[in-house]
């Protein structure tokens, strides 16, 4: 696995940079960063004035502040941390709410592979706290992370879980289809006698976005704001995010 | 006489011959629109996990209309240039429908080989306006003994094929 040419989420990243211990703006404005990033919802909010930008200001701020308290907390060695099982579980919990499709469902593999890729793009925010000191050659790293990281890979789950065609797999399928990958990748790291670049364009339509953006758009319409700040409650709930 | 009606006809020929965008467009329809989304994915580290691509510039070119279509083209069939801003997203406003278009990217970003290929033909069908999203994606492939030169941070065994519980 090598250093990525492209940092995705590159402004998180340097909000991350510039945390200070005390200050909890600097906190605030990387809660903030972490719901700007683009994660292929952007046509949500465009077409239909939906997701993570376009909370309400009210609810928004109480969202970011509940969350850079809890953050300031963790890294303060006073607060909890958050399992890859809980976004597990608060992605499965939308499924359910949503009625939306069984490829939308995840697993705990599916949690950590995002983590990783946002590990490879982001090390200073997401590579805090992953490894314990005493960490033996062999050991995987810690399931726990800190508040911020897991709404971070939470968002980067469902993200990917709308637009990316890779990763609308039921996690059965997607188990399977990464083993083979794997033994792809594996075949053209090690053949060949020089490494050669190459681009290519590829214009395409996923009928799956379609599918979910359809059933997103019929849930969350049919929901009053009562119902929406409750379910915005139950997410940081489920995270174990406290009040 | 002869001469000067051939360097006429010959003038005409080479003035065209630069006119492809402007090429016998359909007329304009309301009812047209839709979006086109610019996507990377890095191929080369072997996740080849896709990402938003942030500003980058595309050209949408008509081609044709699709004579099969089931309804009738509708829309704008005029050439344009937009950026994908930090949403990585166009809107192609009143952009036609039921139409193929031809789609280049500009931006040398996220690689600057993205900048130097041919445009790529995507067909945009019929329905509603604002319904079809194009993903446009520029893909980086490596091939070849990587591992020799992996530079940065690795991981031992690959945590992504840990067995979590």
């Amino acid at each position: 696995m090598t250093t990525p040419r492209y940092r995705v989420h590159a402004e998180v990243e340097e909000k991350a940079r510039l945390l200070q211990d005390n200050n909890q703006d600097t906190y605030r404005a990387l809660a903030d960063e972490i719901f700007k990033a683009p994660r292929g919802f952007e046509i949500l909010a465009v077409a239909h004035g939906i997701g993570p930008t376009e909370i309400p200001p009210s609810i928004d701020y109480v969202i970011k502040d509940r969350l850079s308290w809890a953050e300031m907390q963790y890294r303060r060695g006073l607060g909890k941390g958050v399992t890859e099982q809980s976004i597990v579980n608060f992605t499965n919990l939308l499924v359910e709410k949503f009625g939306l499709p069984d490829y939308v469902r995840t697993s705990p593999r599916q949690v950590r592979f995002m983590r990783m890729f946002l590990m490879l793009h982001n090390p200073i925010f997401m590579g805090q706290g992953a490894v314990r000191p005493d960490i033996q050659v062999g050991e995987s790293i810690n399931e726990e992370m800190s508040p911020l990281q897991a709404v971070h890979v939470l968002l980067e789950v469902l993200g990917h879980k709308f637009f990316d065609a890779d990763f609308q797999l039921t996690p059965e399928a997607w188990d399977r289809e990464q083993a083979s990958r794997a033994t792809h990748t594996r075949a053209t790291q090690t053949t060949g006698t020089d490494t050669k670049t190459t681009h290519q364009l590829v214009v395409s339509i996923n009928p799956k976005q379609s599918e979910i953006r359809s059933a997103l758009v019929r849930q969350v319409n049919s929901m009053n704001p009562a119902e929406a700040l409750s379910l915005i409650d139950k997410a940081l709930e489920v995270l174990g995010i406290e009040k | 006489m002869k001469m000067r009606s051939m360097m006429t006809f010959l003038f005409l020929a080479l003035s065209c011959s630069s006119c492809d965008d402007t090429k016998n467009l359909p007329p304009t329809t309301p009812g047209g629109g839709f979006y086109v989304q610019t996507v990377g994915q890095d191929n080369s580290n072997g996740i080849g996990t896709p990402f938003a691509a942030q500003f980058i510039d595309i050209k949408g070119v008509w081609d044709h209309d699709n004579a099969s279509c089931l309804g009738v083209p509708v829309g704008d069939a005029s050439t344009w240039t937009l950026n994908s801003g930090g949403g990585a997203l166009i809107q192609v406003t009143n952009g036609r429908i039921c139409a193929y278009w031809n789609f280049t990217w500009q931006t040398p970003s996220p690689w600057a080989g993205c900048a130097t290929l041919p445009a790529q033909n995507g067909y945009v069908p019929i329905g509603p306006p604002y319904t079809t999203l194009m993903v446009f994606t520029c893909i980086l492939y490596s091939t070849g003994p990587i591992i020799a030169d992996a530079q940065g941070m690795q991981f031992s065994p690959s945590p992504t094929f840990t067995d979590v519980t």
